[in-house]
C-alpha cells in the first residue's frame, strides 16, 4: 500500500496554536503566579520553581515552593507491567524472525507472532476485568474500566489488521475472516443464541431478545444458528417460516476451494437473490414483518440494514452481514466501499463517532498512515502503535511517504520504538525491557541507551554489575567506563580504597585507578598503615595501566617482602622504586625513610651502587623531608656506603 | 512425561525464590524476593490450578511483606523461619505461620544497618546459614556471624576484605569461605581473633566476581563457586588451594547454584545470560572414590566434555536470577518480571 | 472514547524550598537524585531523593555575600561537587565531605566544604558550568562585563587548585552559557554564550559587513583549537537579535548537527551544522563554520522567554517565560516540534480536583477545559 503524506499530518500542530492535543494543566500554587521556571530532572520528570530573574529590592518573606512534575504512565501499573514484559519477549522474537525473513519467507512466523501479541492483549484484558470486578474503590474501578476500554479497542484493531495485512487468506476473499472478527468482538447475540438453543423450548419468541438474536445471527453470517433458532418459534410450521428457511438453506456459499469460478458463483448467487426478491414482492410475508426483514437483509437491502442499525453500538457490527449479502467475493483490500456504506447508515440516536470508529474506518479504507496516526492517540503510552507499526513494517506492508515522496516508513517505526524504549528506561525496574527496544534500533537507539544507562542511579554493586553486563551486550563501552568510574568514586568517598581500585580496574579507567592509588599512598603517608593490601598484593599485571597504581602495587609488595624478612629482595625493590622516580612529592618522605632500617640493619642490604642512588635521590628530593630527617638519612647512607665499599673490596679480594 | 515449563508474569523482578518445604509431599508454596524496583517485597505464593485446565498450576500471591531495598538473599533457618538480607544493609528473621500461609509474615528479629558505610547505606549482599548460625557479608567487606536463636552478633570480622564481598558459605561450623568482587576467595577460621584469613586464593585471573559459593552436600571438602564471567570453579580443599577445575559454562554470570536435595549428582545453575541448566555430576564424584581411598583429583580437566549438561528451558532474553528445586519441581525467578515453574524433572 | 479522561496526565508534588528570598536556580545532579537550589538569600541548599518520591534536605549553607545566581553539578566521577556563582563577583567550588559535622549531623545535614573561590571577575558572575567530562575537570564562568573564563583543575584529587586557562573578552554583557555535550572527536570543544545586552540604537546602527566583529546577534559560538590552544569565536547567530536569557545545547544523539535552544523574546530551536572544510579543518574565517537554521520559534510566552531545559535525550524541551507558564515541546519523527502540554496558573481551579494516589507523594494535576479540544463528530 502506498499512502502519501500531505504535509506533515502526524504533527497536526506544526503551527502549535489551537492544537487539539495540547493539554493545559493547573499549577497548584500561588507562588507561580508571578514567576515560573523549569528544569528537567530525568526521563519525563521535571521541576517548576518560582525563579526570579532579578533581585528583590528588599528581602521579602516569600512562599518558595518547588513543584516536582512527572507524567503519569499507565503502563507502569502492576497489571500492565505484565503486558510490557510479555510483549517484550514477543518483540524480541519478532526481530529475530525479521532477521530470518531477509533470506526466507517468514510470513507464517509473523502470523504466529501477531497472534501471540493478541493473546497477550487478551490476557491483559482478562486480568483487568478480574481486578475491576474485585475493586471496591470507585475511582480505581473507573480507571480500570477505562483501561479495559482502551485495550479492548487495541485488541479489536489488531485483529482486523491481522486479517487485512498479516494473515494468509486464500484468494484474498475476506468474508469468512471478517465474520469471524465480528463474532469475536461482538459476542452477545451468540451467547443469547446459545442459551436459547440449550434450553430448546418451543415458543422461544417470548424471550424478549428472540428476534434481535435471530437477526443478529443473520448479520453475523451464522445462518445455521439463525435457522435453528427459528425452529424454536411456535409457528415454525407455518408457510412463511418454511419459505424463509428454504431461502436461507439454499443460499450459495462462496469458497475459493469450492471448485467453481467467481463468475459461476456470481450467477448462481444472483439467481438466488432474485428468487428471494420475488418472494418479498409477492407480499407473502407481510403478516410476518420480522421474516420479511430477514428476507430484505439477505438480499442486501440498504434500508433494511439501516433499520436495524440502532440495535448495534457501531456500524461495523453490520459490516460482515453487509458484505455477505451484497458482495461475498469481496477481497480484503476492497472493503472501503462496504465500510462507507455501513458507516453512512443513519442512527436513531445520532451517537457521536467514537475513536474506535475512526480507526476501523481508516483501516478498512487501507489508509495505514491514518491508522497509525489514530492509534497514537490511544492512551496506552504508545504500546500499540509501537508494536503494530513494527510488525507491519517487518511484514513489508507499510509504506509511508513524506511530502517529498521519500519513504519514511523506517523512520516512523524507529521513532515509535525509540520513544517507547525511552519511556520504559525511565522505570526503576522496566529499564531492562526498554533497553531491548533501544538496542534493536541502532544507531540512535544505542546512543539514547547510553545516555539513559549512565544516568541510571546505582545504589548497589549488584545493580552496577547488571548495568555493565547489559551495556557490554550492546557494545556500550562508554557506559561501562562511566559506571565503573562513578562506583570507584563513590567507594573512595566511603574510604573503601580496595573497592575503588577494583572498580577503576574493571572500567580500565586510568584516572579512577590513579585516584584510588593516590588515596592509598596518601593514607599510608599520613597514618603509616597501608590500606587495601589484599587487593594490591593480588593485583594482576593487567591492573597496571597507571603509574600511581604501579607504585602502590610495588610498594605493597615491598611491605610483604619486608614483613617476611626477605630484606635483600625488599631492598632491591625499594631501590627500584626510588630510582624509577614514580612517586608523587608527598610520598618521597615515606619512600626515603623506608630505606633507614635497611641501611642500618646488621646485615648489609644495599650495595654501594644502590646506596649512591639513594643518596642521589635524597639530595634531589630533600625539599620533601625535614632537614633533621634528611640528615639522619645522609648519615645512615654514608655509613652504609662505607660498609658496602668494604664488602665490595672483600669480594674482589677473595676472587 | 516430558519437562513442562510454564511462566507467570508477576510485575516484579525476582531476585530470590525458595520453595517452602513440606514434609513427605512436594512443596506447593514458595517465597519470592524482588529487587530493582521502587518498592520491593517478599511474597508468599501458592500453586493453584483453575477449574478448566486441571493440570496447569498458576502461582497466586498469599501475602506480601514490604522491605526497604533489594532482597539479596533468602535462606531457611528452619522449616518456618527465613533469614532475609537486603541492599540497605539489614538482615531480618521472618516467620511464616504453619497453619495459615495467608497470614502476614512475622518479623522475629531485625538487625538494622548491620552492614554500612558509616552513615551511608551499604548492601548486605548475601548470607548463608548453618545450624542456626547466619554468616552475613556486605559491600563494606565485613563478615558477621549471627546467632538466630539469641538474635545477637556472635562474631565479626571487620575489614575482612578491602573490596566488597559477594558470596559466602560455611565450610563447617568454625569456618566460612568468602568471595569478593575480584574473585578473591578467603577462608576464615572463626575460632581465632586475628583478622587474617586462614587461606586465600583467586577464583580465576580475570578479576571477575565470585557470585555464589556452594559446598557439596555429601562431600563438604568440595567447594563450587560461580563466577560473574559465567564459569564454574571446583575445589577440593584437601588437595590444594587452586581450583581443580574451571569450567567455561554460561556465557554470562552464574547467578545461583543448587544441588538437588535428594540427588547430589544433580546440580542446577542459572545465569545472567538467561540459561537454566542441570548438570549430571555423577562422573565427577566417582573419580574421588578411588579404590585405595586415595585422594584423587576431583574432576580431571580432560573429562570436562564428558559431563552431561541439559538446558531446562529455552534461553530467556533476560537474566535468570535465582532457582530452587524441590523433588521434581524447579522454580526460577527472572528479570523479565516472571517466575517459571518447571515440572516433571527426573532425578 | 473513555480514554480521553486518562490520557497524557501529569502528577506533581510540592517541596517547600524554605529559602528566605527569591530562588534563582534549581539544578539536578547527573542521576536526577540530588537537587541543589540557590537564592537571593545567599544560601545554597542540597536535597536528596528518598527513593520514595520525597526529598530530604541534606545540606544548607550561606555560600556567598550576594544573590546566588546559578548552581551546577560536576560529573559524579569527580565526587560530589557543585559550583555556584554570585552577584558578589565570585564563583565557588564546593565538595561534600564524607564525615558529618557535629552541629549538622543532628539534623541529618552533611558538610560541604568550599574547595575554591574564583575571584577573577570584577562584576557579577552570571553563569557557571562544568565542562563535559571527557575534557577533564573544566569550569567555565561568564560575567556581566562580558568576560568568559575557563578554569581547569589539573589534579582532580585536588579541587582547591584551579588554574585560569583562558580569558575571553566579548565586550557585551553575558547572561548564560552552555557546553556542547558532543563527545565526537570530529567536534572540537564548543561553547555557546548568550548576551542580555539591551539593543540600543547605537548597536543597531553598527551593522557592518565584517561578520566576525560586528554581528549584532546575541548568541556567540566559541570553539577551542587544539593547534593554537585558544578559544575563538567561530560564529555569531544572526538570527537571534534580542537579549538572551537562557541557552542550552541538546544532548547529542550522534547526529551531524547540534541543536541549541535559546530563550530570548521567544523560544528558539536552532540547528547548527558544522561545514566541514576538508582542506582547512581549523578554518575560522568569515565564510562561516556552520550552517545554521531556526527550526522553531515559539512566541507563546508573550514578550519574553526566561528558561529552556532539555530532557535527557533532547526530544522534549521545557520553556518558561513572562506569561508564567511552563510549556513542553516535543520533537516529532520528521523533526517538527509541537507543544504537548502547558502548565499555567488559573485562579479558578480546573475541572477536576487533584486526586490523591496512594503510596506516592504525588498528586494528579488538574486539567483545564481546552476550547481547542474538539470532540470527534
Amino acid at each position: 500500500m502506498n499512502t502519501s503524506n500531505q504535509g506533515s499530518s502526524f504533527s497536526r500542530g506544526n503551527n502549535t496554536q489551537a492544537d487539539s492535543n495540547t493539554k493545559t494543566f493547573v499549577l497548584p500554587d500561588k507562588c507561580f503566579e508571578q514567576r515560573a521556571a523549569c528544569v528537567f530532572r530525568s526521563g519525563n520528570k521535571f521541576s517548576i520553581y518560582p525563579r526570579s530573574q532579578t533581585v528583590s529590592k528588599a528581602p521579602v518573606s516569600i512562599d518558595n515552593k518547588i513543584l516536582d512534575v512527572r507524567q503519569d504512565i499507565l503502563l507502569f501499573i502492576p497489571i500492565l507491567r505484565k503486558l510490557v514484559n510479555e510483549s517484550n519477549g514477543t518483540y524480541i522474537s519478532l526481530q529475530k524472525a525479521a532477521e530470518a525473513a531477509k533470506t526466507t519467507d517468514n510470513q507464517v512466523e509473523f502470523l504466529k507472532l501477531s497472534r501471540q501479541y493478541r493473546s497477550i492483549i487478551r490476557v491483559c484484558i482478562e486480568s483487568l476485568q478480574e481486578s475491576a470486578a474485585m475493586e471496591q474503590d470507585g475511582v480505581k474501578k473507573c480507571n480500570l474500566l477505562s483501561y479495559i476500554t482502551i485495550f479492548y479497542s487495541v485488541e479489536c484493531i489488531w485483529h482486523l489488521c491481522e486479517i487485512l495485512y498479516i494473515d494468509n487468506i486464500p484468494g484474498d476473499v475476506v468474508l469468512p475472516f471478517l465474520l469471524e472478527w465480528v463474532r469475536f468482538h461482538f459476542p452477545c447475540h451468540e451467547q443469547t443464541a446459545a442459551q436459547m438453543l440449550e434450553a430448546c423450548e418451543r415458543g422461544s419468541e417470548d424471550h424478549p431478545e428472540y428476534w434481535d438474536t435471530v437477526i443478529g445471527m443473520i448479520v453475523q453470517g451464522r445462518v445455521d444458528v439463525a435457522r435453528a433458532l427459528m425452529k424454536l418459534h411456535s409457528s415454525v410450521d407455518s408457510n412463511e417460516f418454511k419459505l424463509v428457511d428454504n431461502s436461507l438453506r439454499s443460499m450459495p456459499v462462496y469458497s475459493v476451494y469450492g471448485g467453481i469460478s467467481t463468475g459461476e458463483f456470481t450467477i448462481s448467487w444472483k439467481h438466488w437473490q432474485a428468487e428471494c426478491r420475488s418472494k418479498i414482492t409477492s407480499r407473502v410475508l407481510t403478516s410476518q414483518p420480522k421474516l420479511e426483514l430477514i428476507m430484505k437483509l439477505i438480499i442486501g437491502d440498504y434500508a433494511a440494514f439501516e433499520s436495524i442499525r440502532g440495535s448495534y453500538s457501531s456500524w461495523f457490527d453490520l459490516l460482515g452481514g453487509w458484505v455477505m449479502f451484497t458482495a461475498p467475493w469481496t477481497r480484503r483490500h476492497e472493503l472501503g466501499a462496504p465500510a462507507a456504506a455501513c458507516a453512512g447508515m443513519a442512527t436513531p440516536t445520532h451517537a457521536p463517532r467514537t475513536h474506535l470508529d475512526q480507526m476501523v474506518r481508516a483501516l478498512l479504507d487501507g489508509d495505514l498512515h491514518q491508522v497509525i496516526h489514530e492509534i497514537q492517540q490511544i492512551s496506552d503510552n504508545g504500546w500499540f502503535a509501537t508494536h503494530l507499526t513494527d510488525i507491519l513494517f517487518h511484514c513489508g506492508k507499510l509504506k509511508i511517504l513524506d511530502k517529498h515522496q521519500n519513504n519514511v516508513t523506517a523512520r516512523l517505526r524507529d521513532s515509535l520504538i525509540l520513544e517507547y524504549g525511552c519511556l520504559l528506561m525511565e522505570h526503576k525496574s522496566l529499564w531492562s525491557a526498554g533497553l531491548s527496544y533501544l538496542g534493536s534500533c541502532p544507531p540512535e537507539g544505542l546512543r539514547r541507551a547510553e545516555l539513559a544507562l549512565e544516568r541510571m542511579p546505582i545504589e548497589t554493586e549488584a545493580k552496577a554489575m547488571r548495568v555493565i553486563a547489559e551495556a557490554k551486550k550492546y557494545g556500550l563501552n562508554g557506559v561501562v567506563r562511566t559506571v565503573c568510574a562513578c562506583a570507584s568514586s563513590r567507594l573512595l568517598r566511603a574510604g573503601r580504597i580496595g573497592g575503588a581500585l577494583t572498580w577503576g580496574t574493571r572500567g580500565k579507567h586510568g584516572a579512577a585507578c590513579g585516584r584510588a592509588a593516590h588515596a592509598a599512598l596518601r593514607q599510608y603517608a599520613a597514618r603509616g598503615e597501608l590500606p587495601a593490601q589484599d587487593a594490591l598484593l593480588t593485583a594482576t599485571p593487567a591492573m597496571l595501566p597507571h603509574h600511581p597504581l604501579l607504585l602502590a602495587v610495588k610498594y605493597s609488595d615491598f611491605h610483604r617482602l619486608y614483613k617476611s624478612r626477605e630484606f635483600k629482595k625488599a631492598g632491591k625493590l625499594l631501590v627500584s622504586l626510588i630510582t624509577s622516580k614514580l612517586a608523587p612529592d608527598y610520598f618521597w618522605e615515606t619512600l626515603l625513610l623506608d630505606t633507614l632500617p635497611l641501611l642500618e640493619s646488621d646485615e648489609l642490604i644495599f650495595s654501594s651502587e644502590d646506596t649512591i642512588e639513594i643518596m642521589l635521590c635524597l639530595e634531589l628530593k630533600s625539599s620533601n623531608l625535614s632537614a633533621e630527617k634528611a640528615d639522619l638519612l645522609r648519615l645512615a647512607a654514608v655509613r652504609n656506603l662505607a660498609r658496602a665499599s668494604l664488602a665490595d673490596e672483600d669480594n674482589s679480594n677473595s676472587e | 512425561m516430558p519437562l513442562d515449563v510454564q511462566g507467570t508474569f508477576v510485575s516484579q523482578k525476582i531476585n530470590k525464590i525458595r520453595w517452602i518445604p513440606e514434609e513427605y509431599i512436594e512443596a506447593n508454596c514458595f517465597f519470592t524476593g524482588s529487587w530493582d524496583d521502587d518498592v520491593n517485597s517478599i511474597k508468599v505464593w501458592t500453586l493453584e490450578s483453575n477449574q478448566e485446565e486441571e493440570d496447569i498450576e498458576y502461582p497466586r500471591p498469599l501475602s506480601e511483606f514490604i522491605v526497604d531495598g533489594d532482597v539479596t538473599e533468602i535462606q531457611f533457618v528452619d522449616s518456618t523461619k527465613i533469614a532475609v538480607s537486603t541492599s540497605n544493609g539489614d538482615v531480618k528473621l521472618l516467620e511464616i505461620s504453619v497453619y495459615d500461609k495467608k497470614s502476614p509474615l512475622r518479623e522475629i528479629h531485625s538487625w538494622k544497618n548491620l552492614h554500612n558505610f558509616g552513615l551511608d547505606q551499604c548492601s548486605c549482599t548475601s548470607l548463608h546459614i548453618l545450624d542456626g548460625d547466619i554468616a552475613t557479608i556486605g559491600e563494606d567487606g565485613n563478615v558477621n556471624i549471627l546467632n538466630s536463636r539469641r538474635g545477637e552478633i556472635s562474631y565479626r570480622i571487620v575489614g575482612a576484605d578491602s573490596c566488597s564481598l559477594h558470596s559466602v558459605c560455611f565450610i563447617k561450623h568454625t569456618e566460612v569461605i568468602t568471595g569478593n568482587l575480584r574473585g578473591h576467595m578467603k577462608i576464615w577460621d572463626l575460632r581465632t581473633n586475628i583478622n587474617k584469613p586462614a587461606a586465600s586464593f583467586l577464583l580465576a585471573g580475570d578479576e571477575m566476581a565470585a557470585t555464589c559459593i556452594l559446598n557439596h552436600p555429601t562431600q563438604p571438602h568440595i567447594i563450587l563457586a560461580g563466577s560473574e564471567s559465567g564459569s564454574l570453579a571446583v575445589w577440593d580443599l584437601r588437595v590444594n588451594s587452586f581450583p581443580t577445575t574451571l569450567l567455561n559454562a554460561h556465557s554470562a554470570g552464574v547467578t545461583e547454584m543448587q544441588f538437588h536435595p535428594e540427588n547430589p549428582h544433580k546440580l542446577f545453575t542459572s545465569s545472567v545470560s538467561g540459561e537454566i541448566w542441570d548438570w549430571n555430576m555423577e562422573g565427577m564424584t566417582k573419580s574421588t572414590q578411588g579404590p585405595d581411598n586415595q585422594i584423587t583429583t576431583w574432576l580431571p580437566l580432560e573429562e570436562k566434555n564428558a559431563m552431561m549438561v541439559n538446558s531446562l528451558m529455552p534461553p530467556l532474553h533476560k537474566p535468570i536470577n535465582t532457582l530452587h528445586c524441590d523433588k521434581g519441581k524447579i522454580i526460577c525467578g527472572t528479570d523479565n518480571e516472571a517466575v517459571y515453574l518447571i515440572k516433571n524433572f527426573k532425578y | 472514547m473513555g480514554d480521553q479522561s486518562i490520557t497524557n496526565l501529569f502528577e506533581s508534588q510540592t517541596i517547600f524550598a524554605d529559602h528566605k528570598d527569591l530562588i534563582h536556580d534549581v539544578a539536578y545532579d547527573f542521576y536526577g537524585e540530588r537537587m541543589a537550589t540557590c537564592s537571593s538569600d545567599q544560601y545554597v541548599k542540597i536535597w536528596d531523593s528518598d527513593n520514595k518520591g520525597g526529598w530530604r534536605l541534606t545540606g544548607s549553607w550561606k555560600a556567598h555575600h550576594g544573590s546566588v545566581w546559578k548552581v551546577t553539578w560536576a560529573h559524579p566521577e569527580f565526587g560530589q561537587v557543585i559550583a555556584t556563582c554570585s552577584f558578589d563577583r565570585t564563583a565557588a567550588v564546593w565538595e561534600e565531605v564524607g564525615d558529618t559535622n557535629s552541629s549538622g549531623s543532628e539534623k541529618g545535614l552533611r558538610t560541604w566544604v568550599k574547595r575554591s573561590n574564583l575571584v577573577d571577575s570584577r562584576t557579577s558572575v552570571t553563569d557557571v558550568k562544568f565542562g563535559p567530562k571527557h575534557l577533564g575537570l573544566l569550569l567555565v564562568t561568564c560575567s556581566a562585563d562580558g568576560i568568559i573564563r575557563i578554569y581547569e583543575a589539573p589534579d582532580v584529587m585536588n579541587l582547591a587548585q584551579w588554574t585560569l586557562q583562558h580569558e575571553i573578552p566579548t565586550k557585551v554583557s553575558i547572561s548564560c552559557l552552555t557546553w556542547n555535550p558532543s563527545m565526537s572527536k570530529i567536534n572540537p570543544p564548543m561553547l555557546a554564550v548568550g548576551s542580555d545586552e539591551p539593543n540600543t540604537t547605537n548597536a543597531i546602527a553598527n551593522v557592518q559587513t565584517d561578520k566576525s566583529t560586528a554581528c549584532n546577534g546575541k548568541v556567540f559560538i566559541y570553539e577551542y583549537s587544539e593547534g593554537s590552544r585558544r578559544w575563538t569565536r567561530t560564529d555569531c547567530l544572526s538570527s537571534v537579535l534580542e537579549p538572551v536569557n537562557d541557552i542550552a545545547f541538546a544532548p547529542n544523539l550522534g547526529r551531524s548537527f547540534h541543536l541549541l535552544a535559546v530563550a530570548t523574546k521567544d523560544v528558539r530551536i536552532i540547528k547548527i551544522e558544522p561545514i566541514v572544510d576538508w582542506n582547512n579543518p581549523n578554518s575560522t574565517n568569515g565564510g562561516g563554520r556552520f550552517k545554521t537554521e531556526v527550526l522553531a520559534a515559539f512566541e507563546e510566552h508573550f514578550s519574553c522567554a526566561w528558561r529552556v531545559s532539555w530532557n535527557l535525550t533532547g526530544t522534549l524541551l521545557a520553556s518558561s517565560g513572562d506569561d508564567c507558564c511552563v510549556r513542553l515541546w516535543k520533537m516529532q519523527y520528521l523533526n517538527q516540534w509541537r507543544c504537548v502540554a502547558v502548565f499555567k496558573n488559573e485562579p479558578m481551579a480546573g475541572d477536576s480536583p487533584p486526586l490523591v494516589r496512594p503510596h506516592t507523594a504525588y498528586m494528579r494535576m488538574a486539567t483545564m477545559a481546552n476550547p481547542a479540544h474538539m470532540p470527534y463528530h
